[in-house]
């Protein structure tokens, strides 16, 4: 079928209407509405929900929310943690193993990288072994 | 009801008028918004007696809804997204009589024309469906686009806009006496 024909049907439909209201039915919901027991209310929290500024503020405050995680967050680029206590008897173990200077233990249980006369310390207290 | 007086009042400033009890408000929404409310539900369900029914049954759960309102955006859509439902759920109802003539889905006209026009396209669009006819007064009638006609009806954009055409197609093979 061709567009045109189709076009034709909806300009022959708008050359009609459809019939209005009768006039009593305004008369009959104005009589239901006056047997309601109570008129409606508006509660507070619905004002608050569907007011704009309201919906804004609720906005903004789980944007900042939302801001002040991810500032919080500590990040794979963060600075390592002051100490690690849980791991520290391990370490002293560890120390004493090798027979390392005590102090190695709070340094490796912090994470600590250690230098290069670090590193050679350790390998040869391992090569000990 | 004695409406307001302003009819360029805004939307919302109705609503929230409505939505607080105001039953000036409510005429003034009737008087903006019913006629439009009762050609819709008597197109759904082909028998006056029913579509009254349904507008008055839109209207008095709009004078008890309260804060809800307050959320609507557009009444005009709101309301037929009521008559929609009310009128579907009336169409479903077991003790329902059945549709009267086809020739009150339009207004009469005095050119003899027209009339005889009016009297076809009424036997055609009584052999529709009633989401069928639907689709055609809120397009064409009540001149909602294919969009809001989809939100109300709970149908995509797609859908809609593929049975309007659809219609129209079915319209016009009746109105040529080629489906029967």
């Amino acid at each position: 079928m061709r567009r045109g024909e189709v076009d034709e049907v909806e300009r022959q439909l708008r050359r009609h209407r459809p019939p209005t209201a009768p006039e009593a039915l305004a008369d009959r919901i104005t009589a239901a509405v006056g047997a309601l027991a109570a008129p409606a209310t508006v509660a507070w929290s619905d004002r608050l929900w569907f007011s704009r500024a309201a919906r804004l503020g609720w906005a903004a405050a789980v944007l900042l929310l939302l801001a002040a995680e991810i500032a919080l967050a500590p990040g794979k680029a963060g600075p390592p943690r002051p100490e690690q206590p849980h791991a520290l008897p391990a370490m002293v173990g560890l120390a004493l193993d090798l027979r390392l200077d005590p102090s190695w233990s709070e340094r490796l249980a912090a994470a600590e990288t250690p230098a290069a006369s670090g590193l050679a310390e350790i390998h040869a207290a391992v090569d000990a072994l | 009801m004695k409406p307001l007086g302003n009819s360029n009042r805004p939307d919302r400033e109705i609503l929230e008028r409505v939505a607080a009890g105001d039953r000036a408000a409510l005429a003034e929404l009737y008087t903006r918004d019913g006629a439009a409310a009762y050609r819709h539900a008597l197109w759904i369900l082909r028998r006056p007696a029913d579509a009254e029914d349904v507008v008055q049954t839109v209207f008095v759960t709009l004078a008890v809804r309260g804060g809800e309102l307050l959320g609507v955006r557009r009444p005009a859509s709101y309301i037929a997204a009521m008559v929609h439902h009310e009128a579907l759920a009336l169409l479903r109802h077991p003790d329902r009589q059945a549709d009267e003539g086809a020739e009150l889905l339009l207004e009469a006209h005095s050119d003899a024309g027209l009339e005889v026009e009016r009297l076809a396209l009424g036997r055609a669009l009584a052999k529709l469906d009633a989401t069928q006819r639907e689709v055609v007064f809120l397009r064409v009638h009540a001149g909602f686009t294919f969009r809001e006609i989809g939100r109300m009806t709970g149908v995509s954009l797609f859908t809609v806009a593929s049975r309007y055409r659809l219609v129209l197609i079915r319209l016009r093979r009746l109105l040529e006496g080629e489906d029967e």
